[in-house]
């Protein structure tokens, strides 16, 4: 593989692993099992969606109407609902080996394609130059450091350029985390208020 | 044996009188069941002798009628919750004299109370000398700095967590407004060299390193000025840093997380090194924040590299 092919590729199987570590594996074995049950040609799930579809309806007309005025009906759709619920419980619970075996496969997916490509760069151009550095960009102290551990001096190979993609990477990683914390406000002390006697 | 009878009423009044005669004993009596009855020996009444002072005593000069009222209700409001190493302290009978880790490094004490070496390792006073042992170090680090005060109200306690999690939040945000603002300044300065000078800084081909060799090579000059320019950014940038910290925020604050300040702390409890050494190594440590933020850079700089060295034309 050309040098540069393995720069691009090793960069972004490390933004495609910070990205499942932010969206978090959990995330989007649920999303991709929502997907599946949506376009999957099976009978049950069909079923299954069309249940969902149905109570969805239900509520929503449900919500539509006052129970004082509308009390017949109203208890008719909520008697509809509760049954629908019912009917779709039993279906999630005949369903739930096979969303498990989903999201075992969904998460050997990402394995096979993000992790298990890194291993194998790892071991088979473990001793191949990705690219050199002219002399005189850093001081040779540290042509020196990012040659390591196999390489001479003034080159980069994988180990150095994932952990300086890591780097970079956890950097913005820690910016992106910041963002989306909640901001700390500065504690009030109460004054302690002493009791005349 | 001659039983006078009793009536109901004098029963009743017998009974009574016993009652209040229990009664006016007050706390006392609880006190001595709950010293002699106890498997666990206090060192401290429970019940302390000023608080058995001023609790109200039932008065068995009022009608024994009034035994049987309810009692008064006390106002429990000037009352505060002790906390939980204050418990401990008391069932401990350590109460004013050593905090809990103390206790628990008693109890490795009796657990190796046959091996006095082991219990000295793993101890923090066993050799009498007040250091900190491994445990003490490593499971309580705060101990040797800020023992836990008992006279420190639950409200200070959880004002001052909360004040640490507003410095640390704001440590955060400070260093985060940094780290973007110079890796802004990095990438512009970067991205000037990259769209105005054909010297290509990274290649993928091994003539790179060789290109400033030929004689008059021009592109000595430019790798000169971006040499200098980065080396005087870096000075600026980590001058500016540790000036900020320095005088914002509390060393603590930034260096307590660290594992190079863990690592210190374990070799410090094992006792391996010299304590001179450890506050020369400690006072080194303190600049690791500036070289981490160093690497960083030029983690950034090597990645744009990286990038640059697949449109070099060589």
């Amino acid at each position: 593989m050309q040098s540069y092919t393995l720069v691009i590729t090793v960069l972004f199987l490390l933004l495609a692993q910070l990205a499942v570590k932010l969206v978090t594996k959990d995330t989007i074995q649920k999303k991709l099992w929502a997907q599946y049950v949506r376009f999957s040609p099976s009978s049950q799930l069909k079923t299954y969606q069309a249940k969902a579809a149905e109570i969805a309806h239900v509520v929503k007309e449900k919500n539509a109407i006052s129970p004082q005025d509308h009390y017949a009906r109203w208890t008719k759709l909520n008697r509809q609902f509760d049954k629908l619920t019912k009917e779709k419980a039993e279906l999630e619970s005949e369903l739930a080996t096979r969303q498990a075996q989903f999201a075992k496969y969904v998460s050997y997916a990402i394995t096979a394609s993000i992790t298990a490509p890194l291993w194998f760069f790892r071991y088979q151009y473990r001793k191949q130059v990705f690219f050199y550095i002219e002399r005189g960009v850093f001081p040779a102290w540290i042509d020196w450091c990012l040659a390591l551990p196999f390489m001479a001096t003034g080159c980069v190979g994988l180990t150095i350029w994932s952990a300086v993609v890591k780097a970079v990477l956890g950097q913005i990683e820690v910016m992106v985390r910041f963002m989306l914390s909640e901001e700390v406000q500065k504690p009030v002390k109460v004054a302690k208020v002493e009791e005349v006697k | 044996m001659s039983a006078s009878p009793l009536t109901s009423a004098d029963k009743a009044r017998v009974l009574r009188e016993r009652r209040a005669a229990k009664m006016a004993l007050g706390t006392d009596r609880l006190q001595k069941i709950l010293n002699d009855g106890g498997s666990l020996k206090v060192a401290k009444p429970v019940i302390e002798a000023k608080s058995v002072a001023e609790a109200p005593v039932a008065v068995a000069t009022g009608s024994a009628h009034d035994f049987h009222d309810d009692p008064e209700t006390s106002d429990i409001s000037g009352h505060t919750k002790p906390s939980d190493t204050e418990l401990m302290n008391q069932l401990l009978g350590s109460v004013g004299s050593a905090p809990a880790s103390a206790a628990s490094d008693d109890a490795f004490l009796g657990l190796f109370g046959n091996n006095p070496e082991m219990a000295k390792f793993f101890s923090a006073d066993a050799d009498g000398t007040g250091a900190g042992g491994l445990f003490s170090s490593f499971m309580n680090p705060q101990t040797d700095e800020t023992p836990i005060d008992p006279s420190v109200s639950e409200e200070e306690r959880a004002y001052q967590q909360q004040l640490t999690a507003f410095h640390k939040y704001n440590l955060t945000r400070y260093l985060c407004v940094f780290d973007i603002a110079k890796t802004v300044l990095l990438v512009l300065m970067f991205g000037w060299y990259f769209f105005t000078t054909d010297a290509p800084f990274a290649s993928s081909h091994r003539h790179v390193r060789f290109l400033t060799d030929a004689p008059k090579a021009p592109q000595v000059d430019t790798l000169h000025t971006f040499h200098r320019w980065f080396l005087m950014f870096e000075l600026a940038v980590q001058s500016t840093l540790y000036i900020a910290l320095s005088s914002k925020f509390d060393s603590d604050s930034y260096q307590s997380d660290s594992y190079l300040m863990k690592g210190l702390n374990f070799a410090k409890g094992l006792g391996f090194l010299k304590p001179t050494l450890v506050q020369k190594l400690f006072s080194v440590v303190k600049y690791q924040v500036i070289l981490k933020s160093f690497m960083a850079d030029v983690a950034v700089l090597v990645v744009l590299l990286g990038l640059w060295s697949g449109f070099s034309g060589l």
